[in-house]
């Protein structure tokens, strides 16, 4: 699990073009949106489209990809229970 | 001014009751007998709308560079074309015909004939809602809309857009549209949104539009580049009441010269900028900015 979390915040640093920040400077437990690492609903689409693309995870509706980007803590158990790729 | 100020408020004017009276008289009469109502109605409309008064007058004497009294002139020309195609609108929405010639129809007749989403990014220029409405869609078309003007217009527009297979997509303040265009794009549909206008918040992308810098909402743009897909922008131009020009224009074929999605936003909106510039080169009255575009 450590380890696919650390593969998710490499792959959002990436897509989002983070470039001032390393893996270590996303809290597992904290939120990635707002208040948290201040992602917005434009950055949610890409990591949304990397879920898709790496994984193989579609969600079926928002308020289930809500509980999903809360945190990476979230994202990972999502992905890992999910995940078709 | 700040980009709270400069935000769209959401909502278009006009009253339900008005649509309705609008309606009804273009059932029994042609636009041009209903044309001098608008021509008292701006003079009004000038005095009391400071923003939209400031707004036009500064495009044509600051961005168009002609003097006072051109300037003065073309801003009450501008709030004239501005009435017209609002009132032609409703003709078509009454039913009354228009003859559209458009330019480049094979692009729209190739992405809406082939598989796969597309992207319209519509602008403040000409006509716009009247080319979703006299455009024949084989692809359902998903448009995304102030949640105030849904709210307030929707009633009059609901049977126009069911009958053109046109759905709408609501802004909305957690953002979480961006999904439902998403959706709408990855199943094959046309998505259909502003980009030249402010509603998603702080993010904005620079450009230079006209020879001075102006700001765009990131949003559109990012959406875009992110999904991959082919960007056009359509410009329906009026000639007069009778008689339009569809301009279709291709922004990207969904692949970019840029590495990451940023500066591919930034590549393509230079690339609409541009086809803005382009067409008011032709049409400068069909600018429909009546706020301080270039200003913040």
């Amino acid at each position: 699990m450590e380890e696919l979390k650390l593969q998710l915040k490499k792959q959002i640093i990436s897509a989002l073009n983070l470039l001032d920040m390393t893996p270590d400077d996303i809290d597992n437990s904290a939120p990635l949106f707002n208040e948290g690492l201040g992602l917005d609903s434009i950055d949610a689409l890409e990591i949304v489209m990397i879920l898709d693309k790496n994984y193989g995870i579609k969600f079926a509706d928002k308020e289930q990809s809500k509980l999903a980007l809360k945190s990476i803590d979230s994202l990972a158990e999502y992905v890992s229970a999910h995940r078709t790729k | 001014m700040s980009m709270q100020n400069r935000a769209w408020s959401g909502k278009s004017e006009g009253t339900t009751w008005m649509h309705r009276c609008l309606l009804k008289i273009f059932r029994l009469m042609p636009p041009p007998f209903v044309y001098p109502i608008v021509y008292c109605w701006i003079i009004v409309s000038i005095i009391i709308q400071k923003s939209g008064r400031r707004g036009i007058y500064h495009y044509w004497k600051d961005i168009q560079k002609h003097n006072t009294f051109s300037s003065v002139k073309n801003l009450y020309l501008s709030y004239l074309e501005f009435g017209k195609s609002v009132l032609d609108r409703f003709a078509v929405w009454a039913g009354r015909h228009i003859d559209i010639k458009i330019v480049n129809s094979e692009i729209l007749d190739n992405l809406t004939c082939k598989p796969g989403g597309f992207i319209i990014l519509n602008s403040h220029i000409g006509n716009q809602e009247l080319a979703g409405y006299t455009i024949k869609m084989t692809k359902e078309a998903y448009v995304l809309t102030f949640t105030g003007d849904a709210k307030t217009i929707n009633e009059n527009r609901n049977s126009k857009f069911e009958e053109m297979g046109l759905h709408i997509i609501p802004v909305k303040e957690d953002g979480s549209h961006i999904f439902e265009m998403h959706n709408a794009v990855i199943g094959g549909n046309i998505l259909s949104v502003h980009g030249d206008r402010m509603f998603y918040g702080d993010r904005q992308l620079k450009a230079s539009l006209l020879g001075r810098e102006a700001s765009f909402p990131e949003g559109p743009f990012r959406v875009a580049v992110a999904e991959q897909v082919p960007v056009i922008t359509l410009f329906m131009m009026r000639k007069n009441y009778r008689e339009y020009t569809l301009y279709v224009c291709q922004l990207s074929d969904g692949t970019y010269k840029s590495s990451n999605h940023k500066e591919q936003a930034k590549e393509l909106l230079d690339i609409y900028t541009k086809n803005i510039e382009h067409i008011l080169d032709k049409y400068p009255k069909q600018w429909f900015h009546f706020y301080e575009f270039w200003k913040q």
